[in-house]
């Protein structure tokens, strides 16, 4: 019998392995860390299809960590984006390299 | 399974938003289509029958997180460079998704398969879920106006560009 528990969890593997990938895949800094919320979402899809079956209440501190994480992560984002985009530095990681702290 | 039909529809229409983050050159773009991503989970979260959960998400993510990556993302839009090796997402993630899905669903000690997932979770069937938007008008106007104000900043921010005042 088909059972839609297990298809929320076979999404939630989907796009973990999406946000594995585009990290692996990419070279720009900020689809690298946008492929982090992607996988934070996998991750609170995870954790809400466990609630929903188990209705247990460890599973919401989880959910609000990730919550948090990612709005963390986007303000971080922003910030640093903002910064790069004012010293015009590329934002390809292949060239972060020549950025050090002694140039 | 005709009654899993919406599940079905959000199922593919997230997956394809998350792919196409990938693939869209513009970051505006990759934001709005983050933005749709976070919206869909949301949905889901209404599907499994976690009203509340399902607007925490909808208020945390769309309507704040979402919104702050637009201003900060397009008030300082000066790459257009986009550089993912479209090969590498395919295998990588076709890859892992084979190598977590057949961990869990075999039958190794610790997979699903088995006694442990005994009886399905409540999911809302197509009727179900128009009924239960017809019938509560809040969940629709608070996702009615958490999506008008993401169009409205979205909006707001493209037309600040367009008169170079950000």
């Amino acid at each position: 019998m088909f059972q839609i528990f297990y298809m929320f969890i076979l999404l939630a593997f989907g796009l973990f392995s999406i946000g594995v990938a585009g990290i692996s895949a990419s070279r720009h800094l900020i689809i690298m860390i946008l492929s982090i919320e992607i996988i934070l979402v996998g991750s609170s899809l995870m954790a809400i299809s466990i609630y929903s079956y188990v209705s247990g209440g460890e599973v919401l501190a989880l959910l609000f960590a990730i919550w948090s994480i990612a709005a963390i992560e986007v303000i971080a984002l922003v910030a640093f984006y903002r910064y790069v985009a004012k010293l015009q530095v590329s934002l390809d990681v292949t060239r972060l390299a020549k950025y050090r702290e002694d140039k | 399974m005709m009654i899993y039909i919406p599940v079905l529809v959000i199922t593919a229409l997230i997956i394809i938003a998350s792919v196409l983050v990938f693939l869209l050159r513009d970051v505006l773009h990759v934001a709005v289509f983050l933005t749709i991503v976070f919206l869909l989970n949301s949905l889901l979260f209404l599907e499994l029958q976690q009203t509340i959960l399902a607007l925490i998400q909808l208020f945390i993510m769309v309507g704040g997180v979402s919104i702050y990556l637009f201003v900060g993302v397009a008030s300082a839009s000066y790459s257009k460079f986009r550089y993912t090796n479209k090969i590498p997402l395919v295998v990588v993630s076709l890859a892992l998704f084979s190598v977590m899905a057949y961990g869990a669903y075999s039958n190794s000690p610790g997979g699903f398969s088995g006694s442990q997932i005994n009886s399905t979770v409540n999911v809302y069937s197509s009727s179900q879920l128009v009924s239960s938007f017809s019938s509560s008008y809040t969940i629709v106007s608070l996702y009615t106006v958490v999506i008008m104000l993401s169009l409205l900043a979205l909006g707001a921010i493209l037309l600040l560009n367009k008169l170079k005042a950000m």
